[in-house]
């Protein structure tokens, strides 16, 4: 097990270096030129020297690859000041002057976080409790009125219901709910300007996120449980007497599981990587609104930052749940050994 | 006498409308083996997974009574039910491979059993399983407990199931196709050992099978159903040796002959109608020996995994295969004998290596024969259109017009007809959808067929119909055949020259 674990490891830090690589090359021969991009549109030859020589773009390119990859190493290079270990340097934002990248990101991807896993969370429970519940009666009323129902949610994209939720629970039912048309994980204070906690727009957002999951999850768990369930070993288990409760949790589940933690561990990534309509409908600052708005003011440094760090929590993501199928299934483990 | 075990009463079972048994009666008593023997579709599953309260909630129960221990049956809770099963009766299904949970030790497995139906605390349990495991003759019984069941061979793992049936010492165990899946050679030794075990508690077995002569040795008293209705019952001996009932008869006559290949063997249409042919010519080895097919130092290998390293695992390490026309030659061998990866090997199915392999033809007159005739034919298309583009493809020369001919030509000679042509292979039998592939192989115009199992997913009465067009075909064409199969009787019957392969170390 700790082998298998030690080379899907191995497997993820390979992937990282060749993501890092990539972004290099796609961000360094992008047309446009660095320097000239902070400068914005001063014409000033001398100051674009100086620009230059700062940021080292004057150097040869193998030269700017490996500060790069020097810069953006968890890991500290020997004969170094930080020791072993130190945060990731993303560089500096062009547009918002002296930010850190790595500061920005890590005031914006915490919130991105709380709704991804507020969404997945909110999907798996109602998605899998439901689908767990009509496997159970396949073909039947509600069976189909779910299917139907859970298809309806699938189709529907997340910028139109973040505005249908917006206007429905926060405008028309705003009185009753008490929700906020917009607003993001810490409010201000308008007389004292302090920041507080305001859990509850979490709501609308998660739920938004959430609704397009709990259709596909339904489904998946459903089908896979019915496929699982009429296999030979579930018929042994309730011939051996076991309750119900046992089969399912114990025999059933486990070996049900395998796609709906394959598209739930995809569908997490990829909101961690930014729900972008949802955060801009909802004014969550987030990470995708962050992404987008660099995008259009071209600022390199914070679109850099942020594909690497969705980069990053891909390859974690999915090399977790490579180890977790091996967890869960000896034969998966019996392979590496 | 003491009350009995199973009492079924004129008991009709229908799905969806269609009925799979009719006024079956059926009375086990304690101590007794009877055997209910029929092939697919007669309804003798049915009646068993009902007396275990499994039944599938689509089934209807039409008419009759069934008792469990002189309790109504029909009548019992589900909380019962639980109650009952693996306790007071127990199940031996017919697939080990699939029957046991792949990712739960078999210890822990067993232990559920205890778990659920006694207070015996984890020690305890623990002891029982592996006590169980000893009876079943397992080696090993305490590190064995600790295996996952895809590092166990079949005939191990349906110890395992055995084991766990009996952990209870229950009154019925119930074994339905018990050694079917297994290899002939274990076949035996699993039931020996099933009757041995059962006799011992003094449970009464009810022991389900296609095979009439595999039961014959055990049961007291056999139970012959066919499509849903009981065609003859009496003592196993007597069953066996003096049939009474055409079907009865036909279903061990239709099986190979132990000696003689006679040809074509007798059908079950045979049976039924009374029209089984006296003494067939038989079927008689080419005497020229023009070789075909020749390979030598074959050489088939997997690659295995383990950890960053490859090593390859050889199935086949060093023999020679030559084939004559005109000539069938059979591959014996267990499971993990590699006799079905020369087979895929000569096909380009699995890679290989050899030091010598000449062949006359070009490689597309070599067709293969599948095993299983439901997943080797494209549900979504229709008969007609999978003949036409094989002929497309190996017979360019025929023009449209010509190629309809000719699958209408390929059908018939299969005993299919030129209607079948429209329809999809739903709307065949197994033994049908066999005939469909041998007439898809034949497409390609064919020198050599490779049969692969291709009468073993089968029930007798179809077995020998499948038998007689393979051998009509290789008469009629003066094809060479390679027939693999794990079936001693059908290697005998079909081949002219032997190969037997055991499995390597």
């Amino acid at each position: 097990m700790i082998r298998f674990a030690l080379q899907k490891l191995g497997q993820a830090l390979f992937t990282l270096w060749g993501v890092a690589t990539l972004v290099f090359f796609l961000f360094t021969i992008v047309p446009g030129d660095s320097a000239q991009m902070m400068l914005g549109k001063r014409e000033d030859p001398a100051a674009l020297a100086a620009v230059r020589a700062k940021y080292g773009l004057d150097k040869p390119i193998a030269v700017q690859y490996a500060n790069y990859l020097k810069r953006i190493s968890p890991i500290g290079w020997p004969n170094d000041q930080h020791g072993i270990f130190k945060a990731p340097d993303l560089g500096e934002s062009f547009q918002r002057q002296g930010q850190q990248v790595t500061s920005l990101i890590g005031q914006t991807f915490p919130n991105t976080a709380l709704l991804a896993a507020a969404a997945i969370g909110f999907a798996l429970l109602v998605g899998g409790a439901l689908g767990a519940w009509v496997s159970y009666r396949p073909d039947s009323f509600w069976d189909k009125a779910l299917l139907t129902f859970s298809s309806l949610g699938m189709s529907l994209p997340s910028f139109f219901t973040a505005v249908l939720f917006a206007w429905v629970f926060a405008y028309l039912l705003g009185p009753w709910t008490g929700l906020n048309l917009t607003g993001s994980l810490y409010s201000v204070d308008d007389y004292s300007g302090e920041r507080y906690l305001n859990l509850k727009n979490l709501i609308l957002p998660a739920l938004t996120l959430g609704i397009r999951p709990v259709g596909v999850i339904l489904q998946l768990t459903r089908n896979s449980l019915l496929q699982v369930g009429a296999m030979d070993f579930i018929r042994t288990a309730r011939a051996k007497g076991l309750r119900e409760r046992t089969v399912f949790f114990r025999h059933l589940l486990p070996v049900a599981s395998n796609p709906i933690i394959t598209t739930v561990s995809g569908w997490f990534a990829s909101l961690l990587a930014g729900a972008v309509f949802v955060e801009i409908i909802f004014g969550w600052n987030g990470m995708g609104k962050l992404l987008v708005e660099a995008l259009n003011t071209r600022d390199l440094p914070i679109t850099m930052g942020c594909v690497l760090v969705i980069a990053a929590l891909f390859v974690v993501l999915t090399t977790l749940v490579d180890v977790l199928y091996a967890v869960l299934d000896p034969r998966i483990r019996a392979e590496f050994f | 006498m003491p009350a009995p075990v199973v009492h079924i009463d004129q008991l009709s079972i229908a799905f969806g409308g269609h009925q799979v048994l009719r006024d079956f009666t059926f009375t086990l008593n304690p101590g007794q083996t009877i055997a209910v023997v029929g092939e697919s579709g007669s309804g003798k599953s049915v009646a068993a997974l009902m007396a275990m309260g499994l039944l599938d909630k689509r089934a209807e129960i039409k008419a009759g009574a069934a008792q469990l221990f002189s309790e109504d049956l029909l009548s019992f809770s589900s909380e019962k039910w639980s109650d009952l099963r693996g306790n007071e009766v127990a199940m031996v299904f017919q697939d080990p491979m699939t029957a046991l949970h792949p990712s739960i030790r078999i210890g822990r497995q067993m232990e559920e059993v205890l778990e659920r139906h006694t207070d015996l605390n984890r020690a305890d349990r623990e002891q029982a399983v592996i006590e169980a495991l000893r009876e079943v003759e397992i080696s090993d019984p305490e590190s064995s407990s600790k295996k996952y069941p895809h590092e166990m061979s079949g005939g191990q793992r349906q110890r395992v199931v055995i084991a766990m049936a009996m952990l209870m010492k229950p009154k019925l165990i119930i074994a339905d196709e018990p050694t079917t899946a297994l290899d002939k050679a274990v076949e035996g030794t699993i039931l020996a050992l099933l009757n041995k075990l059962v006799r011992e508690s003094g449970a009464a077995l009810w022991l389900i099978s296609h095979d009439l002569e595999v039961v014959a040795e055990v049961a007291d008293e056999v139970v012959v159903l066919f499509r849903g209705e009981t065609v003859e019952t009496g003592p196993a001996k007597q069953v066996f040796t003096a049939p009474k009932h055409p079907y009865t008869k036909g279903l061990l006559g239709c099986r190979p002959p132990k000696e003689g290949r006679p040809f074509p063997l007798p059908v079950l249409d045979d049976f039924l109608n009374d029209t089984v042919p006296s003494k067939q010519a038989d079927l008689v080895a080419p005497t020229a020996a023009e070789e075909v097919m020749t390979i030598t130092g074959l050489r088939i290998g997997f690659e295995r995994r383990s950890g960053f390293r490859k090593t390859k695992q050889w199935v086949i390490n060093g023999i020679d295969v030559h084939l004559n026309r005109g000539e069938t030659l059979g591959l014996i061998g267990p499971s993990g004998s590699g006799k079905s990866s020369i087979g895929r090997a000569i096909v380009g199915l699995n890679s290989f290596e050899s030091t010598a392999f000449s062949y006359t033809g070009d490689a597309s007159k070599i067709q293969f024969i599948f095993q299983d005739p439901f997943s080797a034919l494209n549900g979504s298309k229709r008969i007609g259109w999978m003949l036409d583009s094989v002929l497309k493809r190996h017979q360019p020369e025929l023009s449209p017009l010509e190629r309809s001919k000719e699958a209408q030509a390929l059908l018939e000679e299969v005993g299919l007809t030129a209607a079948d042509l429209n329809k999809r292979p739903k709307a065949f039998s197994g033994g049908q959808r066999q005939r469909i592939g041998i007439a898809r192989a034949l497409a390609a115009a064919p020198e050599v067929l490779i049969c692969d199992e291709s009468v073993s997913a089968l029930d007798v009465s179809v077995q020998s119909q499948v038998l007689n067009v393979l051998n009509g075909i290789k008469k009629n064409r003066g094809l060479s055949m390679i027939f693999i199969s794990h079936d001693p009787d059908v290697i005998r019957y079909m081949c002219d020259r032997i190969m037997e392969l055991n499995p390597l170390d």
